[in-house]
Parts: C-alpha cells; structure tokens; sequence
C-alpha cells in the first residue's frame, strides 16, 4: 500500500514538474536569447550591450550610416516573414510593423533611401558579413559556428 | 600387443577421450572469443556506418534547405523580372525610383454661398541615384492640377471671402533637386534646391507622412513665403551626432544659404539646431534665418521654435515662427496639433492654426482630422476646419467665418 501511494505520488510528482517546466518555458518569448548579431570581425566597435543595440538601431533604421570608427555600413536585413526578422524588429527596433512601415515612407519620401537589403539564407549573411568590412546582420543561434575567423558575435538577443 | 589393447579397452577410454574434450573446449573458448570479436567489430562497423548516415543526412538536408531557398529566389526573381527589360542607370551605383499620387476633394460653405471641388491632384516622381559611397542625388518631380480655394490665398485680393470659389492652374514644378556628399553622419553638403530646414511639418513636407490635408496657414501658398520659403536653391549643410548617455540623445543642425525662387537677388541664410532626447519621444527644435521678402527695403529676421513629442500612441507638434519686418507689419505664425493613434491603421487629430501675415489679416483655424491606412502606403483623411477671418486692409472683405470638409488619400508606391 505505502509502495502503491509512493508511486502514484512520484508519478504525480514528476507529471507536475513537467506541466510546470512547460508552463515555464512557454512564457518566455521562443526567440529569447536565440539569435544573435554579428559584424565583420575587423570592426573595433566597442561599448557595452545598450549602446551596441542602440547602435543597430539607428544603423538599421538609416539615422546613421557610419560605424563610430568612420567605415561605412553594410547592414543586411533578413526575410520579413521570417521569425529572425520579426524577432530583430521587436526586441532591437522596438516598433511594431506600422511604425516601422511609417518610418519607410517617410524616409523613402525624404531622401529616397530604402529599407536595408533582406537576406534570407544565415549562410549567405555570414558570408557577406566576412566580406564587408562594415558588415553587419543577425543570424539565429545554431548558425553561430558557422562563423569563421572574420566575423564576430556583437550581441545575443 | 596387449598394452596396446588395453590402452583403447572400454576402461581406459577416458584417457583417450579427454584430449579431445578439451580441444573441443578450446575451440569453442576460440571459436567464442573470434566470434564475439567479430560481433562486437561488426557492431562498431555498423554504429560507424549508423552515424555516417546520419551525418550525411544532415548535410543532405541542409543542401536540400538551400536548394530550395534558391529555387525560391530565383522563382521571386523571375516574378519581379521576368521577360521585361531591365532597366540601367547611365552611372549611378543605386537607382531607386518611387512617387506618390494625392488628391483632395473640398467643400466650403461660406456665409453668402458654398463651393465644392476635386481641387487637387499631385503625382510626383522620386527618383535617387547613388553614385558612390559618399555622393547621391535626390529629385522630386511634381505635376500638379489645382484650384485653389480662393479665400484661402491671403494674396488674392480680388477673392470673395463670404462667397468662395476655386482658382485654376496647372503646374509642373521641380520640387526638389539636390546632390548630397556626406563626409561621415556629422557632416553632409547638399547643394541644389532643397526644402528649407525649418520646423516640423515643413520638413516633413510629404503628404505620404502628414496628418492634414492642409499644411499650417504660415506655410501656404505651396512654394510661398509666407514667414520663410518653403523651398531653397542653394546649400545646406548638416549633419548629427549621437550623444548622452548610451549614445541616445541625437543633436541635429543645419546651415544654409540661397535663393527663395520669388526672389533670384536676394540671398537668405539660416539655421536649425534639434535636439531628440534619448527614448523620451521628445524633440525640440530652434530655426532663425534672414532674407529679403523681394520689394524694397523689405530685409526681415526669423526666429521659431518648435516641439515635437512621439511616445506611444501620442503625438504632439507644435511650431511657432515670428518676424521682424523692414516693410509692412511683423509676421506671427503658430499652431498646436496633438493626435492620438486609436489603432495602427487609424488616428485621430485636433489642430489650432493661427497666421498674422503682417496685413492686418488674422486668420484662425480649428481642425479635427481622422486619417485611415488601410495600408502602410496608402494614407486616407478627412478634416473638419473652422476658418475664421478677421478684417484686413490688403483684403477689403468683412471679418467671416467658413466650414471646409476636405477628403484626401495619398497613395504612395
């Protein structure tokens, strides 16, 4: 009988460490931490994480075209459809979709510069961020050995 | 013989058995140890051979990923391509090319009669060449079918206040056309005609991003100069840097100097200097410029302020400019326009308009605007204004008063 109630107990204990442990992750966004932005390993970009974001931003957004050294940028953006892209617009640009449309027209109509060139391949990205010296984009986190010795992690988010 | 004999007797056969018994052994310990070697080698072949497969698998999967990620561009290309000719620019590394159609349609009821028109149609061309890493180009062609609404024109005095009616023209103006070098993000030289670096919505001067269907009273007539030109021909130069703490704060500046196209003689030369605090949403913004209005003796100064707030579903602009004038009376123009966006795709906004032209001509106006995008390029108003005249010398009309309901859409592409 105490054999009986200390296995239904386990199991009842381990069925609800695992309901918990699922609640627990499933309130987390799924790209927390999931994918990461990278620049051309000759960028001696430095500053801590919140000017780095800030920094992508305005790059991003084309309020600046320059990286702080003075080499031009090479910013490529990733398929708007994808998750990497929806992610990179919530959590870096901190717009929502109709912000960022309105920040294009506007920018479209003020100086006719375009939003920034989507890629849809990690692969691809990673090779142009080798390639360009003021390269940078954003990659998910299983691609980041892929990278070799001329690309580097600027951020994770 | 007979040992022998007794050697292979039934009795002794264990003595000749036992060699055998434990030969037999051995080879089945031998036979044993081979075959279990041979097993577990075979076992090592095969988790060798299991883990190729898999490792191949995978490779072959990610090719196969990539193969379909390029028939897809190669099939999103053909689409946006096809068997149509591509087109080349002569130098420019970057071609791009956009525009937008607007039109309104107006309705005013005066106090002796009423007036309604389709009293505007814009399509403009945008076109932008890059031509290397620091130098571009920038041009915005207008062609423009309008009927102004006659007593609006603080300059037509020949118009009926308590009875309006539409002007007609056509016009087809370069509205913009300059080339910029950007040195780095603190330094850019614009040279050309460009929009005159003052205040908020003169700057944003694209109907694709405004809430009104009609800009503040001071910055009527279109390519007027009313407190300062609209446009410019001539340089500018600009440029920001970002500061504070984590680079947040962006500081904003413009110098410029040129012609108002009303007044080829005479230079005007200003400023502006903005600054954007941090994520605050908050910027304010300070213009001063001086120039010649195109009569004699009529030099005047500049100065206004301007504020702009972004945060959230809120949005406030405001702008004050004031003039000292040589000839004829100060000039004073002002407005304050909060809106709130209920929805992404729908905002609401109020706007208080004021405008002293420096002809005892006082006009106020009370708009209530509602704007709707159905999408991000596609922009569609309504307004309700208020207009309130007050007397005037250079308009010898009686102090009245008028509604005028506007719908526009701006279709962007």
């Amino acid at each position: 009988m105490f054999n009986l109630f200390v296995n239904i107990s386990s199991k009842k204990v381990l069925k609800a460490v695992a309901i918990s442990c699922l609640l627990l992750f499933s309130c987390f966004p799924v790209f927390a931490g999931s994918y990461a932005v990278i620049i051309n390993a000759d960028n001696t970009f430095s500053g801590d994480k919140q000017s780095a974001i800030n920094t992508v931003k305005r790059l991003y957004l084309k309020i600046q075209s320059s990286w702080p050294s003075g080499s031009k940028v090479k910013l490529l953006a990733r398929k708007d459809s994808s998750s990497i892209q929806k992610a990179f617009i919530k959590s870096i640009l901190g717009m929502t979709d109709a912000e960022l449309a309105a920040h294009w027209i506007s920018v479209k109509q003020k100086t006719g510069e375009t939003p920034p060139r989507s890629v849809r391949s990690g692969r691809i990205v990673i090779k142009l961020v080798e390639k360009n010296s003021g390269g940078v984009s954003f990659i998910e986190s299983k691609d980041i050995p892929g990278l070799t010795n001329k690309a580097k992690v600027l951020f994770t988010f | 013989m007979h040992l022998n004999y007794r050697e292979k007797s039934p009795e002794n056969i264990n003595e000749y058995k036992c060699p055998s018994l434990i030969s037999v052994i051995s080879f089945i310990v031998v036979s044993f140890f081979i075959v279990s070697n041979a097993l577990a080698s075979s076992e090592m072949n095969y988790e060798k051979l299991l883990k190729d497969l898999k490792d191949n698998k995978v490779l072959i999967d990610a090719q196969n990923e990539r193969i379909e990620q390029i028939e897809e561009m190669i099939e999103e290309m053909d689409e946006q391509v096809g068997s149509r000719a591509l087109a080349h620019a002569f130098e420019a590394k970057e071609l791009t090319v956009g525009g937008f159609l607007h039109s309104t349609f107006t309705s005013i009821e005066g106090e002796d009669g009423s007036a309604s028109s389709f009293n505007r149609l814009i399509f403009e061309l945008l076109v932008r060449a890059k031509f290397n890493e620091d130098w571009s180009a920038f041009a915005a062609q207008a062609f423009i079918r309008e009927s102004d609404d006659a007593f609006g024109n603080p300059f037509n005095a020949s118009a009926s206040r308590t009875d309006p009616a539409f002007n007609q023209r056509s016009k087809a103006p370069l509205v913009i056309a300059w080339v910029n070098y950007q040195n780095s993000d603190l330094l850019n030289i614009q040279l050309g005609r460009y929009i005159t670096p003052h205040g908020i919505i003169n700057i944003e001067h694209f109907p694709a991003t405004l809430l009104d269907t009609e800009q503040p009273l001071f910055l009527r007539p279109f390519s007027g100069n009313t407190l300062f030109p609209n446009f410019m021909t001539g340089v500018n130069m600009h440029g920001r840097k970002f500061v504070g703490t984590n680079q947040e704060s962006i500081l904003s500046y413009n110098l410029f100097t040129g012609n108002f196209a009303g007044n080829p003689g005479e230079l005007v030369t200003g400023g502006r200097v903005s600054y954007e605090f941090g994520k605050s949403g908050f910027t304010v913004g300070g213009n001063a410029s001086t120039g010649d209005r195109g009569v004699a003796n009529s030099d005047y100064n500049l100065v206004g302020i301007d504020v702009l707030i972004k945060k959230g579903k809120f949005l406030w602009k405001s702008e004050v400019f004031s003039s000292s004038e040589d000839f004829g009376e100060d000039r004073l123009g002002w407005y304050v326009q909060p809106g709130w966006h209920v929805t992404p795709k729908w905002t609401i906004f109020y706007r208080y308009d004021f405008l002293d032209n420096g002809r005892n001509s006082d006009q106020t106006e009370n708009m209530l605007g509602i704007n709707h995008l159905p999408y991000p390029n596609i922009r569609l108003r309504a307004t309700l204004t208020a207009k309130d005249f007050d007397v005037s010398t250079a308009i010898p009309s009686p102090a009245t008063d008028a509604t005028v309901l506007q719908f526009s859409g701006t279709f962007s592409f």
